[in-house]
């Protein structure tokens, strides 16, 4: 399953957002235009609909709460509003639609209530899910500050949804992290954003599928890293401690195999990246998976998400938050697959693609060209004059 | 009317804002392409052929060493081009067009235009690009030469603002008319910008 439409109303910096989406999502956009806050719409629904410790209260507080979450430019309208259609494809018609909406109680302990919940499904006709309803919520308006798809008594009808959004990915792996994590031994956030807990994740999957991946790994990371063989799993004999080991080629003969800590950065990133695209079948977040890696590499990560992706028992959606031209100057990018965010004084805009830049597109052009030279800071060598 | 810019560096990109503005045809800029270099743009030929009929197109290329202009046409195959690709060629390099407008440049390097021998003629300079980090170290501010040109002894060709610098003065103080005058490969790409898809 895939989100292949998401409507934002007053989602921090964006008033207004509708956008059709595909299997590989290209974020694109100025420093500080919010891309990360696109996505986190996204790791918002996953937040409520987690087993553990989910919920629409929670959810909000984490994020500093609903001041800090209603947009700035949010005028009279004091609802924040996130609507999400699921299809099997992301040209087959949705099957799903989930649409959460809620704002402060205006009162009193000035809780977050539900101002709407609906879950409909489109391919039946059906809308399960209606609230507030008269007879329950009328009644009862505590219910008001849980929404139905954290319930596991509520959400039963839809029970899908809920797990699909429950088990969404969000990495930002910070090679650092990983490589001194006894050292540094920093706390681990909720869904371990940074990939700190990557080795023990390998280390709790069944052998088999372990090996098969590494192995899936191992060959499709062999275009970056051509010297690396023989990436394997293995746990260090006196602390028990999981690592990931890799015999290097054109190495010293006896000093071939290295471990994690050994490996680039950039090799352990898109370790980290290919893992998780073989790892889930829901919705994976990857921001600027092009952080550490040389252009020549970068450019290769959009056929390398497709490869993996088909690869995959279950074909996983992608969003990719970038500023890289290399990755973007990859011909076989649809330009219905890039968002492009852009800011204005009411807020971010999030636009598709143009009949325009299709026909660019069509022309020669790569989507880096076209649409990223129109993302680029116009004054960026002027502000260079201000230092 | 949109149009799409295409341009070897950053300098040549603002150097063609800034005429496109001081045509005073109201183009605006739909995607400004910095290409990275002459071979970019060269392979980019096709493209910007296909291109041109969803969006006209503006292309600035240096002639660098070639001959002249109709050589480097001719063996890039653009003598015959569709009416919305425009193609212009500096002579040599877009460094001559700045230098052409002696006294703005005089005035930005803060060089007294007196001492210096600001070339009648700079589309003849071998080395355009040098000449002007000469000039600039040559500057009564020790900072300006020191942005512009490269350190004592460095292997680099420019300084750390070559760019910021030369922008910010081709985009609000560099006069086109009066480097036109000096400059004809210039004086001849904005009247054909002037007359463009009329």
């Amino acid at each position: 399953m895939l989100i292949s439409r998401l409507e934002l109303k007053n989602w921090l910096n964006f008033r207004n957002v509708d956008v059709r989406l595909r299997e590989r999502v290209f974020v694109v956009g100025p420093n500080a235009s919010g891309k990360s806050n696109l996505l986190d719409a996204l790791r918002f629904l996953r937040d409520i609909a987690r087993p553990e410790g989910g919920g629409l209260q929670r959810a909000v507080k984490a994020r500093g709460g609903i001041t800090k979450l209603r947009c700035l430019s949010a005028r009279r309208d004091p609802e924040v509003r996130i609507s999400v259609e699921l299809a099997e494809s992301a040209d087959a018609a949705p099957v799903w639609r989930y649409t959460l909406g809620f704002k402060s109680e205006g009162k009193g302990l000035q809780r977050v209530m539900v101002s709407k919940e609906t879950v409909e499904d489109l391919s039946k006709g059906q809308v399960l899910l209606d609230r507030p309803d008269t007879e329950l919520d009328g009644a009862d308006r505590e219910r008001l500050t849980e929404t139905s798809l954290e319930q596991v008594n509520a959400n039963k009808d839809f029970r899908a949804i809920a797990q699909f959004f429950s088990t969404l990915t969000y990495l930002h792996l910070v090679p650092q992290l990983l490589k001194y994590s006894e050292i540094v031994g920093a706390a681990r956030l909720d869904g371990d954003p940074f990939g700190q807990s990557f080795l023990e994740h390998i280390a709790n999957t069944p052998d088999r599928t372990r090996d098969s991946r590494l192995k899936k790994i191992e060959a499709a990371l062999r275009v970056c890293v051509p010297n690396m063989r023989d990436l394997k799993f293995s746990r260090d004999g006196a602390t028990g401690r999981p690592h990931l080991e890799a015999m290097y080629e054109h190495w010293r003969p006896d000093a071939g195999w290295q471990r994690e800590e050994q490996f680039s950065d950039g090799t352990l990133r898109l370790l980290g990246i290919m893992w998780s695209l073989l790892d889930g079948d829901s919705l994976l977040l990857l921001e600027e998976p092009e952080l550490s890696l040389n252009e020549n590499i970068v450019r290769r990560i959009p056929p390398l998400i497709w490869d993996l992706q088909r690869k995959a028992k279950h074909r996983r959606q992608v969003f990719i938050t970038t500023h890289s031209e290399a990755m973007l100057s990859d011909k076989s990018i649809d330009p219905r697959e890039v968002l492009r965010l852009e800011s204005t004084a009411d807020g971010t805009r999030v636009l598709g693609v143009t009949e325009k830049e299709l026909a660019l597109v069509e022309a020669g052009y790569s989507v880096a060209e076209v649409v990223l030279s129109k993302v680029k800071p116009s004054g960026v060598e002027q502000l260079l004059l201000l230092l | 009317m949109d149009v799409m810019l295409v341009a070897e560096d950053e300098l040549s990109m603002a150097v063609m804002r800034r005429l496109l503005s001081a045509s005073g045809r109201g183009f605006r800029i739909y995607a400004a392409i910095v290409a990275g270099g002459v071979d970019a743009i060269r392979r980019g030929i096709p493209v910007y052929r296909n291109a041109c009929h969803v969006l006209p197109h503006v292309v600035l290329v240096d002639l660098d060493r070639t001959a002249c202009a109709p050589t480097l046409l001719k063996t890039w195959g653009l003598e015959v081009r569709p009416v919305s690709l425009m193609f212009r060629v500096v002579v040599r390099t877009v460094e001559a067009w700045l230098i052409a407008d002696a006294a703005g440049l005089a005035a930005e390097l803060l060089v007294a235009q007196v001492k210096v021998k600001v070339p009648a003629h700079p589309e003849d300079l071998e080395h355009p690009k040098r000449e002007l980090v000469n000039l600039a170290r040559r500057s009564r501010s020790r900072r300006l030469a020191a942005e512009i040109a490269p350190a004592p002894g460095s292997r680099a060709n420019v300084g750390p603002k070559y760019n910021a610098r030369l922008c910010d003065f081709v985009l609000n103080r560099w006069d086109p008319f009066r480097a036109a005058a000096r400059a004809p490969s210039l004086a001849k790409a904005m009247h054909r910008l002037d007359g463009f898809m009329r």
